[in-house]
């Protein structure tokens, strides 16, 4: 008979609780599309080397095992509160306490079932669309085949075991602290008065602004120091709680003031019931808040980060399958040919030197110009140690093999190769500057920017092109050897050409002859002294869609589990509302009055946390993607990205704002 | 009679130290198997505190309730719950039906965590629901149902595994006069004919004409008691009716 009821109380929230089963059968379906890509073949074989996806999934699945867990223990907390009558009737009838807590138990571990195999379906046409997703970035084409691994299906079960146990760990504790009296009159209870203290909530809430004020200065300008820059966050996150609770002491005193705003129409209805809210879901509140912003963040971070990889990977490497840097002037590259030529055959290649002029003006002045120009170590720094040239015969031929049309320079002049995003500081450099190289005098005559891989092995973030002549007042500074091949495995012949360069050690570079230069690019580097341009495109494409696909899952999640917390209360609400917009009618109310109300109701309900998230996420995602923009090339203003992200946030919060408003009036007006 | 329940100087305080609210103040009386006694009083009066105190879903602040001599206010949790499923039976206005189950199922799961088996459970609640007029409703869930026959499946749930004590907290109160009627004369045959010892707290005058003996309470304190005897259930109603005008509680009768 307990096993019957638990399984008709389980349909019973079912029907209830409907939003939660459904964002718990979303959550699912998002594992086993996620979890589903650590196991498939298809994208190992695509991948090669999966430790970015495992790392980044595996975090991805760390924050949203915790917001399960926060769901569910909110959902049973609500329901322990909501359902006090029927648990004091089982008591009375003589149930144990035990016997109570193992039934409600039993209820949960059923849900989780339902929503675990609901999930498993959609979660198996989100992963085939994700593994496309993945495939069209890599620009492979995918061929359907059924791509299901139980291990799936177990890891997903056990990260479901696990937040079931975790959460459900501690209902006997609950039950046990319950008594009769209060469960069977818990419903006649009132909203508990809180403390009265306007003042000091005030002070709260002033408190919480200004700090939220003043964390946004000092990202800004940064003078937030790094090393206790989490110290900075937390107290941000308590101010965020903070704020909800001041806010809820504001609104009563404003309410009390009875000024004309409050009284006009149905708005002291409205005041009463959000001030009366917010006291008691303050911490939700402030929790949904964070969430918000974290999902506002995680979906700017997925636009920047595809934007990188749309625009700026292929405006960074040249199109030349294989680049490898020797900081020997000597090298003839014979042996490395004989690793090429065993994996693939070559169509063209080319060796050619970077000269130097022992002088170091322009680093001096890019170090000086650039924020994200370092130097501080003995093997890598931003720049070689002296300004790094190139002979306009070496540019040309390789522009050739890339497909561009060759230059001409007249001697006395120079032109300058480099990043598109260093534009403006390398031109003003060239307009002011003119070059001395042995006696003779170069003024600078325009500036390149087609992708030339300069990150170290075509110079670091620049070359300077001088014609021919000057060959022999330059200083070789080191080789590079410029190959075309046609092969399969590229990914094994990267390897081997590491493993046999004798630059890397636990894949750190030393050893070198030179400390290398690998350009000022930030956030995403790649200053490596051997490209294999398929096997590192790969290994780029790998480690930005996992994060993107970690960050848009994250994303996803929390916005859904925020959502879905604001409506349950909304919705279970509504049988209380019923009775109070009942008596709104009985005073007179139309029917499009009362709409009106609800309208404003739930706006400012659900606006209350999306307002402050996006106040308190702006400064910081406007200055997050505006570094991103400018650290990495993007040619998009910062904004942008975060506009975007936000559109897209409103989108989907629009969206739950309808349904629930729709199942509103539906409740009240039945 | 045998004496079944003997409340001695019992007191409850409710509140902090600044501000208590006495509900009960040095409450005794005595009352024998069989009998089928009623609380009065006006709101506030505690009546139902009283009957919280005796199914222990309350604690004392002080004094003594002895259930067949046995002191059940220093009983602990678990004793209280095994005391309740072996002694009381509980009628609430609400009724407080799981409305996850049906009609039979209700009466069924009290049977159930008395570990009856389920063949003679189901034989037993067949029985007691045909004698409470309910047997065409067993398999409808309580949504299904009206509030007298809601009430007469909390009757049956109640009576089913044989208390000593039944105890009913304004059963009428959300019934019409025509199912009220049917309640109480049901509770009345619970009582002559099954021999059900009840307790019930109403603030209905014609309610409560039901019952043998009537305790009146007002302030936390008994201040009148009326037996029934021989009395026509119409003599002893107008009774009960200038009991309470002079208490001032309210009369629905």
């Amino acid at each position: 008979m307990l096993n019957t009821l638990s399984l008709r109380n389980a349909r019973r929230s079912v029907k209830d609780y409907i939003v939660y089963i459904i964002t718990m059968t979303i959550i699912s379906s998002l594992m086993f599309a996620f979890n589903g890509l650590l196991f498939s073949e298809a994208v190992g074989y695509l991948m090669k080397v999966m430790t970015s996806i495992f790392v980044f999934i595996g975090l991805a699945s760390f924050f949203v095992i915790l917001i399960m867990i926060w769901l569910t223990k909110y959902i049973i907390n609500f329901m322990l509160e909501r359902r006090g009558r029927e648990f004091g009737t089982y008591l009375l009838i003589g149930m144990r306490k035990k016997q109570v807590a193992k039934m409600f138990r039993k209820e949960h571990i059923i849900l989780g079932i339902i929503t675990f195999l609901l999930g498993i379906i959609p979660g198996y046409l989100m992963h085939i669309t994700l593994v496309n997703i993945f495939f069209s970035i890599f620009g492979a084409k995918y061929q359907f085949s059924v791509d299901i691994n139980i291990k799936t299906y177990l890891m997903t079960l056990a990260f479901y075991a696990g937040t079931y146990i975790l959460v459900l760990f501690r209902v006997n504790r609950k039950f046990k602290k319950m008594e009769i009296r209060e469960l069977l009159y818990l419903e006649n209870k009132n909203e508990q008065p809180g403390d009265n203290n306007e003042v000091k909530k005030k002070a709260v809430f002033f408190f919480s602004l200004a700090y939220i004020i003043f964390f946004h200065i000092a990202i800004y300008a940064g003078f937030a120091l790094s090393n206790i820059l989490m110290l900075y966050i937390a107290v941000f996150i308590a101010a965020i709680y903070g704020l909800f609770y001041g806010l809820s002491g504001y609104l009563v005193s404003y309410i009390q003031k009875q000024n004309r705003t409050v009284n006009r129409g149905a708005n002291l209805f409205i005041f009463r019931q959000l001030a009366s809210k917010i006291k008691t879901m303050r911490v939700t509140m402030g929790t949904l808040t964070i969430l918000f912003v974290v999902t506002i963040l995680s979906w700017m971070g997925v636009l920047l980060f595809s934007g990188y990889q749309n625009q700026v990977l292929d405006d960074t490497f040249m199109n030349i399958d294989v680049l490898y840097f020797s900081d020997e002037v000597t090298e003839d590259f014979g042996e490395q040919i004989n690793v090429i030529e065993k994996y693939g055959s070559i169509e063209e290649d080319y060796y050619y030197h970077i000269y130097k002029n022992n002088y170091s003006g322009l680093n001096d002045y890019l170090y000086a110009q650039l924020t994200g120009a370092f130097t501080d170590t003995i093997n890598e720094n931003s720049y070689f140690e002296d300004d790094t040239y190139m002979l306009l015969s070496d540019y040309n031929y390789l522009r050739k093999m890339t497909g561009y049309e060759e230059l001409s320079l007249p001697e006395g002049h120079y032109l300058i190769q480099a990043k598109d995003r260093l534009k403006e500081h390398l031109d003003n450099y060239g307009n002011s500057t003119s070059i001395e190289i042995g006696s003779d005098t170069l003024t600078y005559q325009t500036l390149e920017t087609i992708p030339f891989t300069q990150i170290g092995i075509n110079g670091a973030d620049y070359l300077i092109i001088v014609p021919d002549v000057y060959k022999d007042n330059l200083e070789a500074y080191y080789s590079v050897l410029a190959v075309n091949v046609e092969s399969d495995l590229m990914y094994e012949m990267d390897q081997e050409l590491r493993n046999t360069s004798g630059y890397f050690y636990d894949d750190d570079l030393k050893d070198m002859k030179i400390p290398f230069g690998v350009g000022s690019d930030q956030l995403i580097t790649v200053g490596d002294p051997i490209l294999v341009r398929e096997s590192m495109l790969l290994d780029q494409y790998g480690a930005i869609s996992s994060l993107s696909f970690t960050l848009g899952y994250i994303g996803v999640v929390f916005l859904i589990v925020a959502m879905s917390i604001l409506a349950i209360q909304q919705l279970s609400d509504a049988a209380k509302y019923k009775y109070r917009y009942q008596i709104l009618k009985n005073l007179g109310m139309n029917q499009k009055e009362r709409n009106l109300v609800v309208f404003k109701q739930l706006a400012v309900y659900y606006l209350c946390p999306v307002v402050i998230a996006i106040f308190t996420s702006m400064f910081v995602g406007m200055m997050m993607s505006s570094g991103f923009v400018l650290y990495t090339g993007l040619k998009m203003f910062g904004i942008f990205y975060y506009l975007v992200s936000i559109a897209i946030f409103l989108g989907i919060f629009l969206i739950y704002f309808a349904i629930t408003y729709i199942s509103f009036i539906r409740t009240i007006e039945k | 009679m045998k004496e079944l329940i003997k409340v001695a100087h019992l007191e409850k305080y409710y509140g902090s130290t600044d501000n208590t609210t006495k509900a009960l103040n040095r409450v005794s009386f005595t009352v024998d198997g069989g009998e089928f006694t009623g609380i009065m009083g006006t709101s506030g009066s505690g009546k139902t505190t009283l009957l919280n105190m005796l199914a222990m879903i309350d604690s004392a602040s002080s004094g003594h309730i002895y259930f067949d001599h046995e002191d059940i206010t220093l009983f602990d949790e678990e004793k209280q719950a095994a005391f309740r499923k072996e002694n009381l039976g509980f009628i609430f206005q609400d009724f407080n039906l799981l409305d996850t189950l049906t009609l039979e199922e209700n009466i069924l799961l009290a049977l159930n965590l008395h570990g009856d088996s389920n063949k003679t459970a189901k034989a037993k609640a067949k029985k007691i629901m045909g004698e409470l007029g309910i047997y065409e409703f067993a398999k409808r869930f309580p949504y299904q149902v009206s509030g007298g026959q809601k009430q007469r499946c909390a009757c049956a749930r109640a009576l089913i595994t044989e208390p000593k004590l039944i105890l009913a907290d304004e059963p009428t109160g959300a019934l019409d006069s025509k199912s009220s009627t049917m309640l109480l004369d049901t509770m009345n045959a619970m009582n002559s004919q099954m021999g059900a010892t009840i307790l019930m707290v109403t603030h209905d005058a014609f309610s409560a004409s039901y019952c043998s003996r009537i305790l009146f309470l007002n302030d936390g304190e008994v201040f009148h008691e009326l037996y029934k005897g021989t009395k026509t259930r119409r003599v002893f109603l107008n009774e009960i009716l200038d009991v309470l005008a002079v208490a001032g509680g309210e009369s629905d009768a």
